[in-house]
């Protein structure tokens, strides 16, 4: 490297390479792209970062160990860490085929059973409820839960 | 096509770039060293939702293999930080944290928290950034301090566009999905009632007023970034206002973007000209005596 020097510090002339710049205008292309066309290419990303508008209204999921004793809320929060994701699978859950929907049902039974050993199956709710229900004027109406799926030795044929 | 040139590949001095690379990576190596990628391991594949290169696996990786990636990616970072084996450290431990990164967005929802601080390492990995302020040149003989090229600019102009992007695609995106009414309708009140119940939340949540300013102030901070690109004394604004976004964001929502406010930190803040004010301080009296 050639290197002009004056008295504190020194300029180099080198400039970067053609591999360099070509690498640039790749990373910043594509970089580009993905912001603005909205593309999922992890790590590059569209940034919907709460990009869609919230209302009153929220969807949210249930689900309960069921045992001779009755139903259980099962509190994903209290699983190992690879068990919190229920809200996130049940996003999409709708989507899946039966025979995936009930793999995962069975994955949570097993789950539930760390802390209720007598768990015999799971039911999965959808519950509809409203933001206006517990703040603000408090007229909303109250939450609603719809049966989504069973699995389970007795409770699978419940859900129809 | 000169001014892109000259844009893309402007001059800094080989501290600034140094700088660049001992932030970035002290980051990355408390990120590694404090994720919860090993919690993740073994999931069973029933509730595996990978994305991206994720999807070549059939199920998150054993444990054994988890801790070994994040046990190599923080001794990579570290050393990436001083400047050790740096053209070989860094690449391994950006490797190893888009990897475990990788897993935490596999669990069905895009993470981002992350990926700025990911995404600024990348014009690392092809930059000299251990020419000075590292043990390389320090063992090697060659150390540039004091040097200022076109070899050593490119990085942080990079750096810097993958910020002022990340912040102005986020405001975008909003515009798109929900135009106008992200701010005049009431959306970012439900959005803070179902964070949950802070006090934070809910105190702004209950006052509208307050919750239009905050939107409006989050778009225009987000739409507004790119300026720092074209005038750099909006950093005196900017980056400010972005690390109290993100500081207020955890305390409403309790949602941790602090590696995204650190990087910001990092990329803008001229570092060498701060530790030459620092050694130009005078020496207070009790270390005179």
């Amino acid at each position: 490297m050639s290197v002009a020097m004056t008295e504190n510090e020194r300029t180099a002339d080198e400039h970067p390479s053609r591999g360099v710049r070509a690498f640039v205008v790749v990373f910043l292309t594509a970089f580009v792209t993905c912001g603005l066309v909205g593309l999922e290419l992890w790590p590059l990303t569209g940034w919907r970062l709460f990009s869609h508008l919230r209302t009153d209204h929220q969807i949210a999921w249930q689900a309960t160990a069921v045992a001779e004793g009755g139903e259980t809320q099962i509190r994903f929060g209290e699983l190992p860490r690879a068990y919190r994701n229920f809200p996130l699978v049940m996003r999409t859950f709708a989507a899946l085929p039966r025979a995936e929907q009930t793999a995962a049902c069975q994955t949570w039974l097993d789950a539930a059973r760390r802390t209720l050993p007598t768990a015999n199956g799971v039911r999965i709710y959808r519950v509809d409820w409203y933001l206006s229900h517990r703040h603000g004027p408090r007229d909303g109406p109250p939450p609603h839960s719809t049966l989504l799926l069973a699995c389970g030795s007795k409770v699978a044929d419940a859900a129809g | 096509m000169q001014r892109v040139e000259r844009f893309l590949f402007p001059s800094a001095s080989a501290e600034r770039l140094a700088a660049l690379r001992i932030g970035l990576c002290a980051i990355l190596a408390g990120r590694l060293a404090t994720g919860p990628y090993t919690e993740l391991a073994g999931q069973p594949r029933e509730l595996f939702r990978p994305i991206s290169f994720m999807e070549l696996l059939p199920a998150m990786p054993p444990e054994p293999a988890v801790a070994a990636l994040q046990a190599i990616g923080v001794v990579a970072a570290a050393s990436a930080a001083v400047g050790l084996w740096a053209r070989v450290s860094l690449p391994a431990a950006w490797a190893c944290a888009v990897f475990l990164n990788g897993m935490l967005a596999s669990t069905g929802k895009v993470v981002h928290n992350d990926v700025v601080l990911l995404l600024c390492l990348v014009p690392l990995l092809a930059a000299r950034s251990a020419d000075t302020w590292s043990l390389d040149a320090r063992r090697a003989g060659r150390d540039q301090a004091g040097v200022t090229s076109r070899l050593y600019g490119w990085p942080l102009r990079a750096a810097a566009i993958v910020v002022a992007g990340a912040y102005f695609f986020a405001g975008v995106a909003k515009l798109v999905n929900s135009g106008p009414a992200w701010v005049t309708s009431d959306n970012l009140r439900w959005a803070l009632y179902a964070s949950g119940d802070s006090d934070l939340a809910v105190f702004i949540a209950d006052r509208p007023w307050l919750a239009h300013a905050l939107a409006a102030g989050t778009l225009l901070l987000e739409l507004g970034f790119p300026l720092v690109l074209l005038w750099p004394r909006a950093a005196w604004i900017l980056v400010p206002g972005a690390v109290l976004f993100h500081l207020g964001i955890w305390l409403a929502m309790g949602l941790d973007y602090s590696a995204q406010a650190a990087t910001v930190v990092v990329v803008f803040v001229n570092w060498p000209l701060v530790v030459a004010m620092l050694r130009a301080r005078p020496r207070p009296a009790s270390t005179l005596e």
